[in-house]
């Protein structure tokens, strides 16, 4: 594309024909000291508390301490261009953000500015950072589910649209990866997500925004970037921006989801920023209205009421704690705020249990009300049941004697906990999550063995969606169980049991044929997949899985031995 | 250091206030005098700072110093402006030695300028031209400034040729700006934010046949 010079030069003239001069009336002040990303202005003697003003060069600032002598501004933009001396103007206005569809499927800075190299933001609307929460009046009560895809979080800490579930765990627990899934699982389903990346290592914010594009998922997500690069102003704001972009949607009658990752980032900026700025420092050196500076962004979630349209914002904090401890000040105070929290546990995520979310710890507020009635019915107790387990764990790892039923209980337990094991990146549909947990609960799996849960999974899924998908779509469009479902689903699992008892009676078959002969194996193993219709692998497949059954029979066998001891 | 390197007022809240103390006590001094005018004794220390201190180099330094004694600085007081100052400005100098506030004089001057101001009335007000204006042009806009203000003004003429023409006006923290420069910044961000929206609207329409 090659521009008309010309055309250019003909606007350019009428613009400058067309100009009116007028004398430029402002309110102007001086400025004393600068450093750090804040300056120290002398004069502005009639800025507002949080209004914008402007620096030579067009930097903006944000008016944040009004003392006595001076004002304290928070520069967003290169502080280093600016010199003591220079001119500061008020600009009688709020920040405020670009917002709309233009945003969508951008990567922009903390004040909108795009920086993906995709061009300008063509948004003709613009809304104000710092907006106030929706009223009492303005609200209902969370009743629809937002599903995030994961079986541990949607059966047992279930998020409802509108809804602020806190992810809070250690340093690489997997926090950042469930928010990740919970975005790659809104594709059509209508809701719009906004990632506020804050004090995140630039590397892994493009590893992320890459992840998002592989699976489709930036046609509705917008990233909102303020790396640990950015100055503390820019990660202080981030959050409030995204919030404000997804705000938008919400007053539209739109579902919005935003992940703030993390909030214990954007805490340290604001202690930076505190600090630097004299505010008396309090408790871990922050300051005082730390509390506020959270309340105020999660307070900005909410379902709103169907005379606004409905729409509803759910957020999804993350803090990241140091050697698990979640009694310290930024911790305890976002715990108190959001209604809920995913636990992730090191142990748990090292131990292979992905995601690693502490059932008895993680819990959910808004609870039954932000589940499909089918997964409310096969999920009710499986949280407390789960930490029951857990503790009946600690308890049979001392090698008492056990009773039959308690080591029911424990079998029952370490096949939930596979169940619930995940993969990233692979969000699962509600009616399949429903499926599994039901076979999990009603003990369809007892038999099966630990090591084998993960492929029977697979495999019976597989069985479910080719020839019983009658099933799913009740599920899926009743959102509920039915008798007649259930007594489908039963004899989908009878079945495919049924099925996977004649493959294994045909590979051992082909096993003692193989013993005598060579030949004849194949056919056998052909004709085991033919007569299940699950594909050809299982017959490749066969031979570890048998010495995987004897491995773990061996390591029951072991387990009785040293029950004996 | 030259007084236009320096902000008009330091933020250094100590000096102010003991700057406000001693214009207070000036002042009183000069009323109760019946031979001189507040206003005159006010403007000899302005002189005295702008014309003394800041054209001898190292006068400031040597006024403030501990390690030079009181007796020293009198006389040397009495050597440079004896003659030509006032008794009641020299006296104040002298109390000022004494109490080892030498350091604080320009604090003590912006002071007392702002509280004969407030004295009478009259609103300060900073003119900045691109040229230096002549005395009638000046009277013109403080006259001006009068019948808009509706009260006394106390101008305070400055030249700065960056600003091409027109006029700045600073009342208080409210800048009124006329000026050339200004005019060209507006012109040139009105245009280029015009041209940039009308290139994004209709591309079709700047974009040269291949």
């Amino acid at each position: 594309m090659k521009f008309n010079a010309d055309e250019i030069a003909s606007v350019l003239q009428q613009e400058i024909s067309q100009y009116e001069s007028q004398v430029d009336v402002r309110e102007v002040g001086t400025v004393l000291e600068v450093g750090d990303g804040i300056a120290r202005v002398y004069g502005l003697s009639g800025v507002r508390a949080g209004e914008m003003v402007e620096f030579p060069g067009g930097i903006h600032g944000l008016a944040f301490n009004l003392e006595e002598n001076s004002v304290g501004v928070i520069i967003l933009g290169d502080y280093l261009q600016i010199k003591e001396g220079d001119e500061v103007h008020a600009l009688n206005r709020l920040l405020s953000v670009p917002v709309g569809d233009a945003v969508i499927g951008r990567v922009l800075d903390a004040l909108g500015n795009p920086i993906d190299g995709k061009g300008p933001v063509n948004s003709t609307e613009t809304r104000v950072v710092e907006a106030t929460a929706p009223g009492i009046a303005a609200r209902q009560p969370v009743h629809e589910p937002l599903q995030t895809g994961l079986k541990a979080v949607d059966s047992m800490t279930p998020i409802g649209r509108g809804q602020r579930e806190l992810i809070i765990g250690d340093r690489k627990t997997g926090k950042t990866t469930i928010a990740i899934d919970t975005i790659l699982n809104q594709k059509d389903s209508g809701v719009k997500c906004f990632y506020v990346a804050v004090g995140q290592k630039d590397s892994s914010v493009a590893g992320i925004i890459s992840t998002l594009e592989e699976y489709g998922a930036m046609d509705y997500t917008t990233v909102i970037v303020a790396g640990s690069s950015a100055p503390a102003p820019l990660q202080y704001i981030a959050p409030y921006s995204g919030t404000s972009m997804a705000e938008y949607f919400m007053y539209r009658g739109e579902h919005t989801l935003i992940v703030y990752d993390d909030l214990s980032k954007q805490a340290n900026a604001y202690r930076e920023l505190s600090l630097l700025m004299r505010r008396p420092p309090g408790r871990e050196a922050f300051p005082g209205d730390v509390f506020f500076c959270h309340s105020r962004l999660l307070e900005r979630s909410s379902k709103l009421s169907a005379e606004l349209g409905g729409g509803s914002l759910t957020s999804l904090p993350i803090i990241e704690t140091l050697e698990g401890e979640v009694s310290a000040y930024i911790p305890t105070n976002v715990i108190s705020i959001t209604d809920g929290q995913i636990y992730l546990q090191p142990d748990l995520f090292f131990s292979g249990i992905r995601p690693a979310m502490n059932a008895g710890v993680s819990v959910s507020r808004v609870g039954g009300a932000a589940q499909i009635k089918a997964m409310k019915g096969v999920a009710g107790g499986l949280r407390l049941d789960l930490a029951a387990f857990r503790e009946l764990e600690a308890f049979a790892q001392l090698g008492t004697d056990l009773d039959p039923a308690t080591q029911a209980q424990l079998d029952r337990g370490y096949r939930m906990v596979e169940l619930l094991k995940q993969n990233q990146f692979s969000p699962m549909p509600v009616a399949e999550q429903v499926v599994m947990i039901y076979a999990g609960t009603k003990g369809h799996l007892d038999s099966v063995p630990i090591n084998d849960v993960a492929q029977w999974e697979a495999d019976f899924l597989e069985f479910i969606r080719d020839q019983k998908s009658e099933i799913l779509s009740g599920i899926t469009e009743s959102g509920d169980i039915s008798d007649d479902l259930e007594q489908q689903l039963l004899g989908a699992i009878d079945e495919f049991n049924r099925l996977q008892d004649g493959i294994e009676a045909a590979e051992e078959a082909s096993d003692e044929a193989a013993e005598a002969d060579e030949a004849p194996v194949e056919e056998a193993v052909n004709e085991a997949s033919d007569t299940s219709g699950a594909d050809a692998d299982d017959g490749a497949d066969e031979g570890t899985d048998d010495d995987v059954v004897a491995d773990a029979d061996d390591d029951e066998s072991n387990a009785e031995e040293s029950d004996d001891e | 250091m030259s007084d236009e390197q320096r902000h008009e007022t330091v933020l250094d809240i100590g000096h102010q206030q003991l700057g406000e103390v001693y214009a207070n006590a000036l002042i009183g001094a000069a009323d109760a005098d019946p031979t001189t005018e507040a206003q005159a004794v006010v403007e000899e220390l302005q002189a005295f700072v702008s014309e003394v201190l800041n054209k001898v180099d190292g006068l400031e330094n040597t006024l403030a110093s501990r390690r030079v004694s009181h007796e020293v600085k009198e006389s040397l007081l009495d050597k440079a402006i004896g003659t030509s100052a006032s008794k009641v400005t020299l006296n104040f100098l002298k109390v000022v030695s004494k109490h080892e506030r030498m350091d604080t004089l320009r604090s003590i001057s912006a002071a007392a300028h702002k509280q004969l101001n407030a004295q009478h009335g009259r609103i300060a007000v900073t003119v900045t031209t691109a040229d230096a204006v002549d005395g009638t042009a000046l009277e013109n806009i403080q006259s001006k400034l009068e019948e808009k203000l509706g009260s006394k003004v106390d101008i305070q003429a400055k030249v700065d040729p960056t600003l091409i023409g027109g006029t700045v006006i600073r009342v208080g923290d409210t800048l009124y700006d006329g000026s050339v420069a200004n005019r060209l910044k507006k012109i040139r961000s009105s245009a280029k934010e015009n041209t940039i929206r009308q290139i994004r609207l209709e591309t079709e329409r700047f974009t040269a046949a291949q």
